[in-house]
């Protein structure tokens, strides 16, 4: 009998072990996408870049909806409103989760009253002339990247995990970093800080997150700071009137609502 | 007893050490299992001043400035007006390059608004009736030295159109540009919309176009399978719209109705006015299209009935006062219709496009001087083209383009015709300065086009922006007819 109880203990606390192992990168990047786990989302955001003594204001609306049977595929859609030579113009995306699968784009251009479908060649380009590259906006798959859980740091006072995020091998033509270096914190899971390496392996920008609300039971950055060192700019991003699960209906993503 | 005790004792103690094990691990593995979100109340979530601990953004005044207004948006309420207006100042100026003369120097103030009005589906989502106008006024006065085509002053209205938006369907009632083809510049099935004579090139590989009052209706259509998405558009344009004929002098008057007008003025024949459709819904257009997203591809099917926006020129002899017989040619649009397909497919970095558009009984002229001057024929026209980005921001845009005339022995068009579109651009000066080349190249004696261009954003609001723009070929050639109109613009836009 002690025997058996002494081989359940070792068992239990074996288990227990397991349980209580260091989580992996990937674990922890599926816990990050796991967080905002709404089916749809609206919100507005407002984007100030400064380049030396200069500002440049953009706004936009963007509507986003989930779908598929894990609801990993997504449907985006963005409005621009500033600056008024762009007002209008939309951008409709439906990505896919299966790494394999093209995602499908199409752009609204309202000066030559036009849908155009358009390809990911762009990612790499800045978004609006800002210190975001195009991918910084797009959803990305947790297993577009390799990730490593390579330490623990505080961030602004808080515990984060550090995970370093490689690009698989296949995908690295259509990036503009080498890796990724992402500050998560342990108590949200959301990110506090990203550090960007160029293809060099030298360090080429920092986003620092923060403004974290919770909305609707999710909880949400809803401030953002690039900065670009090399360039002497930086990027703030601030998203409000964010709403969830506010069931929006499926015609709001087809090409056919891009049109004013 | 003892014994039975001593065993009952035993599991009871084993139970009681797996209870207090399983007791102690449920609390802290469930935290790691937890799927429920960290919650503030609950004190899971530490407070620090204005947010919560670790929030770099929560105290200090990075974004209180810049952003102050943007916080103080209301959330959309369910049932609204929304009225917004916006537009622009420009001063575009065109001078000629053969001989220095000035063919355009258009000042320009144009002013857009929307409106919306009704409950939204859902936050964010756009009100179901919508109104969007847009006009100017336009000050050319060297435009207007040169022909009649364009006043001194002119204030018009361009777009002004409704939207009703409902589930399943939406329909659009007004004066609009419509376009439905897939390919660059080069499109055999964008019939809608006439080609604007005052300006017709809207850059060295596209033309402008001008709107019409239109119908259109989508109608959603139910999906399955590999289907994404499904319309079925119907337009209809009450009264044909079509290219008017440039007037005498202008720049954009081709060299062929210039020889027209001269054997007119010589006596040689009668030129008529141009014979527009006139009559309402009598001479309508219809275009029927159906479109739908299918595991990538973008498929559509066109149908149109219509007018043609190019004129052929009708011969007629008609009898003078005496004997002799009196030839009269008139610029006519017959009706024809067209049916066609067009594609559009993402491939990695690159998108393929294309249209082929059938046209049975086009009305095409003759070659030589039989009556009435045109015939009917069927032509096909075809667009395949393929752009793609390389590296950061290099666009570089390909298009191959053909149309075959059947029976053209008789007729003033070749049995094929072919050639090239081409753009190539990049960006500079953390993306800034836009520069690049674009234009056209007709490999059966349509001539080329070729335009360098830069353009400038200053902050926001300016744009700057030079170009050089050239045309080559024979005087019978689509673009090598406009030889003499070589030119440099140079355009100032401040945008609000």
């Amino acid at each position: 009998m002690i025997r058996m109880t002494v081989s359940l203990i070792c068992l239990i606390l074996l288990s227990a072990g397991i349980g209580y192992a260091e989580p992996t990168g990937r674990d922890i990047m599926v816990k990050v996408d796991e967080v905002d786990n709404s089916r749809d989302a609206v919100m507005s955001s407002m984007m100030v870049i400064e380049r030396g003594n200069s500002k440049l204001v953009r706004r936009m609306e963007s509507r986003t909806k989930q779908y598929g049977e894990s609801l990993k595929d997504e449907r985006t859609l963005i409005r621009f409103v500033e600056p008024a030579d762009v007002h209008d113009t939309a951008y409709l995306t439906w990505s896919y989760d299966d790494p394999e699968r093209e995602d499908d784009m199409w752009v609204y251009l309202p000066a030559e009253s036009l849908v155009r479908r358009i390809s990911g060649g762009g990612k790499k380009g800045a978004f609006m002339r800002s210190d975001l590259a195009n991918e910084d906006i797009e959803d990305r798959a947790v297993d577009d990247d390799e990730h490593t859980l390579t330490g623990e740091e505080e961030v602004s006072g808080v515990a984060c995990y550090v995970v370093e995020s490689v690009p698989r091998p296949e995908l690295k033509k259509d990036t503009n970093y080498s890796k990724r270096v992402q500050f998560i914190r342990k108590d949200l899971y959301l990110p506090a800080r990203i550090d960007y390496y160029n293809k060099r392996g030298k360090l080429l920008k920092t986003a620092t997150f923060g403004g974290y609300k919770q909305i609707d039971g999710i909880w949400t950055v809803t401030r953002f700071l690039y900065e670009t060192p090399r360039r002497k700019t930086r990027t703030l991003l601030q998203r409000s009137n964010i709403s969830y699960n506010q069931g929006l209906g499926d015609a709001l993503f087809l090409q056919n609502n891009l049109m004013r | 007893m003892v014994r039975h005790f001593t065993g009952v004792s035993a599991i009871s103690q084993t139970a009681r050490i797996l209870a207090l094990l399983i007791s102690l691990l449920i609390p802290l593995t469930g935290a790691r299992g937890d799927e429920s979100p960290p919650d503030v109340e609950a004190e899971e979530i530490e407070v620090s001043g204005n947010g919560i601990k670790g929030d770099p953004f929560a105290d200090d005044d990075l974004f209180s400035s810049d952003f102050a207004d943007d916080s103080s948006e209301a959330q959309v309420p369910q049932n609204r007006v929304k009225l917004e207006l916006r537009g622009y100042l420009e001063s575009r100026n065109r001078l000629r390059t053969t001989d220095s003369g000035l063919m355009s120097t258009r000042q320009r103030l144009w002013l857009e608004g929307h409106g919306g009005y009704g409950a939204t589906e859902a936050v964010g989502a756009e009100p179901p009736l919508r109104v969007f106008v847009s006009g100017a006024v336009d000050l050319d006065p060297a435009a207007a030295d040169l022909s009649d085509d364009h006043d001194t002053a002119r204030i018009y209205l361009e777009e002004a159109f409704l939207t009703v938006d409902r589930p399943g369907w939406n329909a659009v009632i007004g004066r609009k540009i419509h376009r439905i083809g897939t390919g660059d510049g080069i499109n055999p099935l964008d019939l809608i919309n006439p080609l604007d004579y005052r300006d017709p090139f809207a850059t060295g590989k596209s033309d402008a176009r001008l709107p019409v009052l239109l119908g259109l209706a989508t109608i959603n259509l139910s999906v399955s399978g590999s289907f994404q998405e499904a319309n079925l558009d119907v337009i209809v344009v009450p009264l044909a719209q079509v290219n008017q004929l440039n007037s005498p002098g202008s720049a954009w008057e081709s060299p062929g109705l210039q020889k027209l007008r001269a054997g007119h003025r010589e006596g040689a024949y009668v030129l008529e006015d141009q014979k527009e459709p006139d009559r309402a819904f009598d001479q309508a257009e219809v275009a029927v299209r159906l479109a739908a997203t299918l595991s990538g591809w973008d498929l559509s099917l066109i149908g149109f009935y219509g007018y043609l926006d190019s004129p052929v020129f009708e011969r007629e002899y008609r009898s003078g006062p005496g004997v002799m017989q009196t030839l009269y040619i008139t610029p006519i649009h017959p009706d024809f219709s067209a049916f066609g397909f067009a594609f559009a497919k993402g491939l990695d970095r690159s998108t393929l496009r294309g249209e082929l558009a059938l046209k049975p009984d086009l009305p095409v002229m003759t070659k030589d001087n039989s009556l009435p001057g045109f015939s009917r024929t069927t032509v096909m026209e075809g667009v395949l083209g393929i752009d793609r980005t390389f590296g950061t921001n290099l666009y570089v845009n390909l298009q191959y383009f053909f149309s075959r005339t059947s029976e053209a022995e008789y007729l003033i068009s070749d049995t094929w015709a072919h050639g090239i579109t081409y753009d190539v651009h990049d960006t500079f000066l953390r993306d800034d300065l836009e520069a690049g080349v674009r234009g056209i190249v007709g490999f059966t004696g349509q001539g080329w086009s070729f335009e360098t261009y830069a353009e400038y954003q200053l902050a926001d609001d300016w744009l700057f922006q030079g170009s050089l723009l050239f045309f080559e070929g024979s005087e019978s050639g689509a673009y090598g007819q406009f030889g003499d109109n070589d030119m440099v613009t140079l355009r100032v836009r401040y945008s609000f």
